[in-house]
């Protein structure tokens, strides 16, 4: 094999096949949806994020959420998902299409964070839980998120947002634990997040096994 | 989303000139005499100087290796 | 004539002029190789020294990352080293810093020893090496400052993969220069296998930068655009520069010919067509249509063909000469990587069956089937390569035997530990997963004993780079006595531009 023309036609070939297959043939079918919007209510399906969450979407990807959670549930034939209640039906493409970058994460060191917002709606919960996960999750591993707070001298009377804590979590007399805008957002966009709460004609509900 | 028809021409389509191209490129490299005398090749990189049968490599402080080949 | 070179007498230092070959048609033959390495000189020892740097930083994010898994509250109070940005970081420095780069350092000097001619437009190396390590840099620099994409293997923001990316190409395009002005004959098998890489790499990277990050598409077309991306990455690659420098170092240490050069062109060809449709496999119960999994788990299964040729011509080529492995460094580090990469190959096929898959996917298993390929496979045989080459571009011999068995044992051995332990902790993780009367918290906890040993064997293989990194800098240094005999036996002795 001396010839550089076949060579190369050889390694161009083969390889222009894959990205027609994988790259292209993906943007056909699954890259074009738009939304279902409800004739009376107005409502998109599926639900478009709000400003707030789509900064949080930002700080979740700053901060490598996804490389502990992933955002997919798989069928019941595929893992124990759906038995964990992790959704009530499988997530299919449709379900990402608002996503600026979809986080559908490759390991589970957490749990999944496809439906956080419909299993945890408690912004408080979220907050005590980015600030140390212990507090609301005795014997997890996921480190704490402090720098997504400030620790601030109480002026005159503590601020309504202030993350609720005990000790020994809490700070000193005087002292109270206030999140940044960045773990507000963040938060918004944890709650926001219900993908597969409904079903869709491709997807409809699933029962998990007894 | 289902796929429509265009995509189902698009994909027939190239497949087509795959294989036409990887035909193509087959009856070019028998014509060339790309296709006989493989074995040759592979020893494109041996030399007088570093011939078949001759080491190149050691741990240092090692010599005696090389002669006992 | 073989018995000729044999019998020549040792070449030493002071026998330089006299030496001085020109009438003997093999010393010439000998001048040129050695001419060909020195061309190649500045550029190889600034990529792989550079390629070092990487690897020990790398090696220290993956320390940090990895203590974070038994100590969640070691240093958790910046958000510069959080988990989230210290393991990006740990990737991309070993993969775009180390490895990558390494990879390109052999293979450009593979490129110019197989072309048969002096390295021309050196220069252009000096700035494609320049620009990529800047690349790299600000692209670990943002990934901890908090600019991360969290697109797997493509965490680096837009600004830094641009670079990269004209870094890279520049690398790509001296290349092509170097195989258009080879010298006429056969192009041997390692040089198809780079020359692939240099035209798959640039070509992956900018599809899947453009299409994720510059003109963005829908989310779900980023899963499969991702993972075509990821494990390509590693396929198209690391792969053809590992395999490639396997064709060309163990026939070369050895002396002996590739022991079917029939299989090494099917394995070549089949690798080019089953490869690139691989990826998909990591989202297998994803979100996608189910022909875009299957396809890649067809293709990961298919890859058995090529991996068994390749496996079984390095095995027929080194019959008869296992015993060289006791004097040859290069060679041990190689075969140790010729080994790893029958053994991850056949797991990756492995694990795209859906029901074995079932078990193994969201765990540490494939952690150990990344470490497996990356370090055991490729990061291996480049070892094994740099051993061979910086002698030969130095002029110096590596100053200590010791140092290097230290790296083999501590590498070696780090890397089968790493891969035994987070294989196990992966099953047993992976089968709770998938049981629901099992708690979640259960499912983390099983695997965190074996976290711990995981941190040990990375300890190991630290503890290894830094002695390789020890003995690149003693060589540079040109440090302890000039060896009698070297292992390039004496074909460095020439005076790469005689008067």
């Amino acid at each position: 094999m001396n010839r550089m023309p076949l060579l190369l036609v050889g390694i161009f070939l083969t390889f222009l096949f894959s990205w027609i297959g994988l790259v292209a043939m993906p943007y056909f079918q699954i890259g074009r949806y738009v939304p279902e919007i409800d004739d009376i209510t107005k409502d998109q399906t599926p639900p478009a994020f709000t400003g707030l969450a789509n900064q949080g979407a930002a700080i979740y990807a700053a901060n490598g959420c996804i490389y502990c959670h992933s955002q997919q549930v798989r069928p019941l034939e595929a893992g124990a998902d759906l038995e964990r209640g992790w959704g009530a039906r499988r997530t299919v493409a449709r379900d990402y299409m608002h996503d600026r970058i979809a986080f559908f994460g490759t390991m589970r060191t957490g749990p999944d964070l496809s439906n956080i917002g419909a299993r945890q709606p408690s912004v408080e919960w979220h907050l005590q839980h980015l600030y140390q996960p212990q507090v609301v999750a005795p014997g997890s591993i996921m480190p704490p998120f402090r720098f997504l707070f400030e620790k601030r001298k109480i002026a005159d009377q503590p601020s309504a947002d202030a993350v609720k804590l005990l000790p020994p979590d809490a700070p000193e007399a005087g002292y109270e634990i206030i999140p940044t805008k960045d773990a507000k957002v963040l938060v918004q966009y944890l709650i926001s997040l219900k993908r597969s709460t409904y079903p869709l004609p491709e997807a409809p509900e699933e029962t998990p096994r007894p | 989303m289902p796929m429509d028809i265009t995509t189902y021409l698009f994909i027939a389509s190239a497949i087509v000139a795959a294989l036409g191209l990887a035909l193509g490129a087959l009856f070019y490299a028998a014509r060339t005499a790309n296709l006989s005398n493989f074995e040759a090749g592979s020893a494109v990189i041996f030399d007088e100087r570093e011939p078949i049968g001759q080491p190149t490599d050691a741990f240092p402080g090692t010599p005696g290796v090389f002669r006992s080949r | 004539m073989s018995s000729a070179v044999a019998e020549a007498p040792l070449p030493k230092p002071s026998l330089i002029q006299s030496l001085s070959v020109a009438r003997s048609e093999s010393v010439d033959e000998r001048a040129e190789r050695a001419q060909i390495d020195h061309s190649m000189r500045g550029p190889v020892l600034l990529f792989i020294g550079a390629a070092i740097a990487w690897l020990l930083i790398g090696s220290l994010l993956a320390l940090v990352a990895a203590l974070k898994f038994n100590l969640p509250n070691f240093l958790s109070d910046g958000a510069w080293l959080t988990f989230g940005r210290v393991r990006p970081a740990h990737l991309n420095a070993v993969a775009y810093g180390w490895a990558a780069q390494v990879g390109a350092a052999v293979a450009l000097w593979m490129m110019a020893r197989l072309s048969r001619v002096a390295a021309r437009h050196g220069g252009l190396l000096y700035v494609a090496c320049g620009v990529y390590n800047f690349g790299v840099l600000i692209g670990i620099a943002g990934i901890l400052s908090g600019h991360s994409t969290s697109v797997e293997w493509l965490e680096f923001p837009r600004y830094a993969s641009i670079v990269l990316f004209a870094g890279f190409s520049l690398i790509g395009i001296w290349s092509v220069i170097m195989f258009r002005f080879r010298r006429t004959g056969h192009v041997y098998v390692s040089m198809w296998y780079i020359l692939a890489a240099f035209v798959w790499f640039p070509w992956l990277y900018a599809s899947a930068n453009l299409i994720i990050f510059y003109l963005p598409v829908q989310a779900a077309v980023q899963g499969p655009v991702n993972w075509w991306y990821g494990h390509s990455f590693l396929g198209l690659y690391f792969t053809p520069i590992g395999l490639g420098a396997a064709y060309y170092f163990i026939p070369k240490v050895i002396g002996r010919p590739v022991h079917s050069y029939y299989l090494s062109i099917l394995g070549f060809w089949s690798l080019a067509l089953f490869y690139p449709w691989i990826g998909m496999q990591h989202l297998i119960g994803g979100p996608f249509p189910a022909w875009m999994i299957s396809v890649s788990i067809v293709a990961s299964f298919m890859m058995v063909v090529p991996v068994i040729t390749t496996s079984i011509n390095h095995h027929f080529t080194m019959k008869g000469y296992f015993d060289a492995l006791r004097w040859s460094p290069t060679l041990r580090f190689v075969v140790f990587g010729a080994l790893a990469y029958t053994l991850a190959s056949v797991q990756g096929s492995l694990m795209a069956v859906r029901s074995i898959n079932e078990i193994t996917h969201f765990t540490h298993y494939t952690v150990g089937h990344a470490h497996l390929g990356l370090y055991g496979f490729f990061s291996m045989t480049m070892f094994g390569a740099v051993y061979y080459i910086v002698p030969r571009l130095v002029d110096w011999e590596w100053p200590s035997s010791t140092l290097i068995r230290w790296h083999f044992w501590l590498s070696g051995i780090g890397v089968i530990g790493m891969f035994s332990v987070l294989t196990f902790a992966g099953i047993v993780q992976g089968l709770a997963l998938n049981d629901a009367k099992i708690s979640f918290l259960a499912s983390t906890n099983f695997t965190l004993p074996f976290l711990w040993l995981r941190s040990l064997s990375g300890l190991a293989m630290t503890a290894g780079h830094v002695a390789f990194a020890a003995s690149f800098v003693l060589v540079l240094l040109r440090s302890g006595a000039r060896q009698a005999q070297p292992t390039l036996l004496g074909s460095a002795e020439i005076d790469p531009t005689p008067a």
